[in-house]
């Protein structure tokens, strides 16, 4: 458990890493068919069939305020556990599993992005990555 | 098992017999009572009082036990059945009921049982015959005609006899082994009667069963003695014994305790050397057929499933029922990529991916049908309801039940008999008239109400319908006006059918003085409310004079439904059918906009049109070549609103899913399902629907729903 919770993914959006505790995960997919939701909120893409449950779909371009994209053969949905239930989010690529040589909680970001969705920082030996806060990223 | 779970299979059996004595005790009032009545009210009283009396709730076990004594003795037919004791029935049920709510909320019950008691006990007393026993010796004998059976095999030189036995009560399923018995000894004799009869033995009664064959055998007594003997060796037999045929012990035997005789003053028995026999004073009673009309339902043919067991299989297969049509989509892909020489294996495919889905078909009807009910059990109670009524407000009135063995989802059914039992009132107080009003319009002075229940396709049709006045639209209109449920000018502008509509409006009444009874002007708002909720749709036909009938439709149940597929925009959405009046293709010149509202003209009425598209921020479809447009005129409870669509794609079984709690709720949206190919569509939520385009607009009904 220790060893999980120190395990991070990496994932690649508009060029920038991001990094997401592993605990969060709950499945990485290929992109699918997405229903869209008519009135729902603004980053909502839809929802998908996920081996016959209904699953929320986000896109995290549109959540972040990038430019959106269409989607290629790298496009991934990351499935997290958001309380009981799970919520799927787009992102460009997914890279590696990673374990950090320490984490910082920060919330001073150096990308552009709010730093309202970052828990922290996380470094490796000769770089860094942060870390996305998963619960303010879905709210 | 836990007490909780003991209390909850004593409140569903209370709440079974209850509805069972109430129906039975109204027949009793009825009829007068047949013996198959008397004994169903005595049995429902007596495990209720098996039951009460295991959870230790004293109160309901002793008013049961008086009961029982009542009906032990009109039963034996020591008492007559009357008015004095329907009522004190009727009274006992009451406090019955009242006990099961005390002890579903608090979990316990308490109550005065005293006067209920004391009346029942006056009843008994009155009879001049004393109190006897309740014991089995009472309605034991055989009857006549066994007994003919017997002497016209005496004359073939056969013997008489009676076997005495006694199950121990160890035994499980004493019914079965009873028979068992009966069998066996058929193997050496010809067994005539058996008492009691099979269908009378009360598996859940404690104690041992005492059970008493009456034989013809041609062999010798010995003989005969013996191979009894090797029969009961091994079963679960505490006591066997021999008697002759009029149950009396046999010669020599005289030590062993006698039985009781109640000798028959019927056929056979030839007076013969018995001079202790009593004299012939107890009444016939008439035979209870082993076979009788009205067989008990066996136990361990029915079994008690908790109800989110089976909600959860139906999930299952609703899993199923999606991916049995995928399997058939990617096996159809699949062809066309492999190879020539495999296709043997694609149609080894084929085969199974049929035969899956044929089973899953059948699978999903048998689930189905495990969660459907009779509306039997709603309908049983409205007798006594409408029974109550009709003398509180002295008007006779004979309901008429059709339909009752309509089965439907459990959740439809609970959900529906709000609703009616306020339809039924409405018409019992409202729709009948009084006496002397039917008397001088040359109509019977008994009123009628009809309560219909069918299936229609995937649909329940049920229908309330009076012989009474009908429903006066200027009387409705001045009462809405006095409300100020409507200016006027609406009420001016508004057809007589759109008039009598506004009855389900929120705080509308017509009764001029508020009785207990209905016309709170909240009971109709409570029926469409709650027909809303279930998908279905109500009308209401009235001729004045004539009566009043309500139609309802209802979908048969809720988790799987048959869904009408429609296009808008690129994506696909369903519908309940059970909310689909009508599909109409219009050209686009009849789409009328009245002070800012879209409306269509169909027929004599006049629908509010919406573009669900501007809702749903999506462009409006092309104008196609014909001018064409396609319209779904859709209902909620008494509303209906025609939908224009792209495209109309299908029905198919749709299985409602929850979007979860992250989506929330979407307006104009109550669900989602999955298609065939995997996508997900999803479905209307017509009330919403409603809302939506009245919040834009103000269509005229939500401005008095207002």
């Amino acid at each position: 458990m220790e060893d999980s919770g120190r395990q991070f993914i990496v994932i690649e959006l508009g060029g920038e890493r991001y990094a997401l505790p592993i605990s969060d995960i709950h499945e990485i997919i290929k992109m699918q068919k997405i229903t869209v939701v008519p009135n729902s909120r603004f980053f909502m893409e839809g929802v998908t069939n996920l081996r016959g449950k209904i699953v929320p779909i986000i896109n995290l371009r549109k959540r972040f305020g990038m430019e959106e994209a269409d989607p290629t053969r790298a496009t991934r949905i990351v499935v997290v556990n958001d309380r009981d239930e799970i919520v799927g989010m787009i992102v460009d690529r997914v890279r590696q599993v990673i374990q950090f040589s320490s984490v910082e909680d920060s919330e001073n970001s150096t990308s552009g992005i709010d730093s309202h969705y970052f828990s922290g920082i996380g470094y490796l030996e000769d770089d860094f990555i942060t870390i996305l806060n998963t619960g303010s990223t879905l709210r | 098992m836990n007490r909780d779970e003991l209390m909850k299979f004593f409140l569903e059996e209370a709440d079974e017999q209850l509805q069972l004595l109430e129906q039975e005790v109204l027949k009793l009032e009825r009829d007068g009572g047949s013996d198959s009545t008397v004994q169903c009210i005595f049995r429902a009283a007596h495990t209720l009082k098996g039951s009460s009396a295991a959870m230790g709730f004293d109160a309901m076990k002793n008013l049961t036990h008086e009961m029982e004594n009542v009906l032990d003795r009109i039963r034996g037919g020591k008492l007559k059945v009357g008015e004095p004791i329907v009522n004190a029935l009727f009274l006992c049920l009451d406090q019955l009921n009242d006990f099961k709510r005390q002890i579903e909320e608090q979990g316990q019950c308490a109550g005065e049982t005293g006067p209920l008691v004391q009346e029942l006990r006056k009843l008994i007393a009155e009879e001049e015959r004393p109190p006897t026993p309740v014991s089995e010796e009472l309605d034991d004998p055989f009857d006549a005609e066994e007994r003919k059976v017997l002497e016209e095999a005496k004359q073939e030189g056969f013997g008489g006899w009676a076997v005495r036995l006694r199950i121990a009560e160890a035994c499980e399923m004493k019914m079965a082994r009873a028979f068992i018995l009966r069998n066996r000894i058929e193997e050496c004799s010809k067994v005539i009667g058996m008492r009691p009869g099979l269908e009378q033995i009360d598996e859940e009664s404690e104690g041992p069963l005492e059970i008493r064959y009456l034989i013809a055998c041609l062999k010798e007594r010995e003989c005969l003695e013996q191979h009894l003997s090797a029969i009961m060796e091994g079963e679960p037999v505490e006591l066997f014994e021999l008697l002759d045929e009029k149950l009396r012990p046999l010669g020599a035997r005289k030590e062993s305790e006698p039985l009781r005789q109640e000798k028959q003053d019927g056929a056979g028995a030839p007076a013969a050397d018995n001079d202790e026999a009593l004299p012939a004073a107890v009444p016939v009673l008439p035979p209870v057929k082993a076979d009788g009309e009205e067989p008990r339902k066996i136990t361990g043919q029915s079994v008690r499933v908790d109800v989110e067991r089976l909600e959860n299989l139906m999930n299952l297969v609703g899993e199923l029922v999606i991916d049995q049509t995928r399997i058939a989509q990617v096996g159809s892909i699949l062809r066309d990529l492999v190879h020539a020489d495999a296709d043997d294996t694609m149609d080894e495919f084929d085969s199974i991916a049929n035969h899956i889905s044929r089973v899953v078909g059948e699978l999903q009807e048998s689930v189905m049908k495990t969660r459907m009910l009779p509306i039997e059990q709603l309908f049983n109670r409205f007798p006594r309801m409408i029974r109550d009524l009709a003398q509180k407000i002295g008007k006779p009135i004979d309901l008429v039940l059709e339909g009752r063995e309509t089965e439907l989802d459990r959740t439809v059914i609970e959900e529906i008999g709000d609703p009616l039992i306020h339809l039924l009132r409405n018409s019992a107080d409202h729709g009948i008239e009084e006496r002397e009003k039917r008397l001088a319009a040359g109509k019977p002075e008994t009123g009628t109400i009809r309560l219909n229940a069918l299936h229609q396709e995937n649909q329940v049709v049920l229908t309330i319908e009076d012989d009474g006045a009908g429903i006066d639209a200027d009387k409705i209109k001045q009462s809405a006006l006095s409300k100020r449920l409507v200016t006027e000018a609406q009420a001016a502008q508004m057809s007589e059918q759109e008039l009598i509509y506004l009855i389900f409006a929120p705080g509308f009444s017509t009764a001029k003085e508020i009785s207990d009874i209905s016309g709170r002007g909240v009971g109709m708002d409570i029926v469409r409310s709650h027909i809303e909720k279930l998908n279905g749709i109500i009308d209401v036909e009235t001729k004045p004079g004539e009566g009043t009938k309500f139609t309802i439709k209802l979908p048969l149940t809720l988790a799987i439904m048959r869904g009408l597929l429609i296009r808008i925009h690129s994506s696909t959405y369903a519908l309940p059918i059970s909310s689909v009046a009508e599909i109409m293709r219009l050209p686009r010149r009849e789409i009328h906009s009245i002070k800012g509202q879209m409306a269509v003209r169909i027929r004599e009425q006049v629908l509010p049109l919406v573009w669900i598209h501007d809702h749903f921020n999506v462009p409006r479809p092309a104008v196609r070549g014909d001018d064409n447009v396609f319209i779904v005129i859709v209902g909620a409870a008494e509303k209906r609103i025609a939908l224009v669509v792209d495209e109309l794609v299908g029905n198919q079984e749709i299985v409602v899913k929850s979007m979860g709690s992250y989506v929330g709720k979407v307006d104009g949206i109550s669900g989602a399902t999955i298609l065939g190919d995997g996508g997900v569509a999803l479905i209307l939520d017509i009330t919403g629907i409603f809302g939506l385009s009245g919040r834009e607009r103000g269509l005229p009904h939500d401005d008095l729903a207002g």
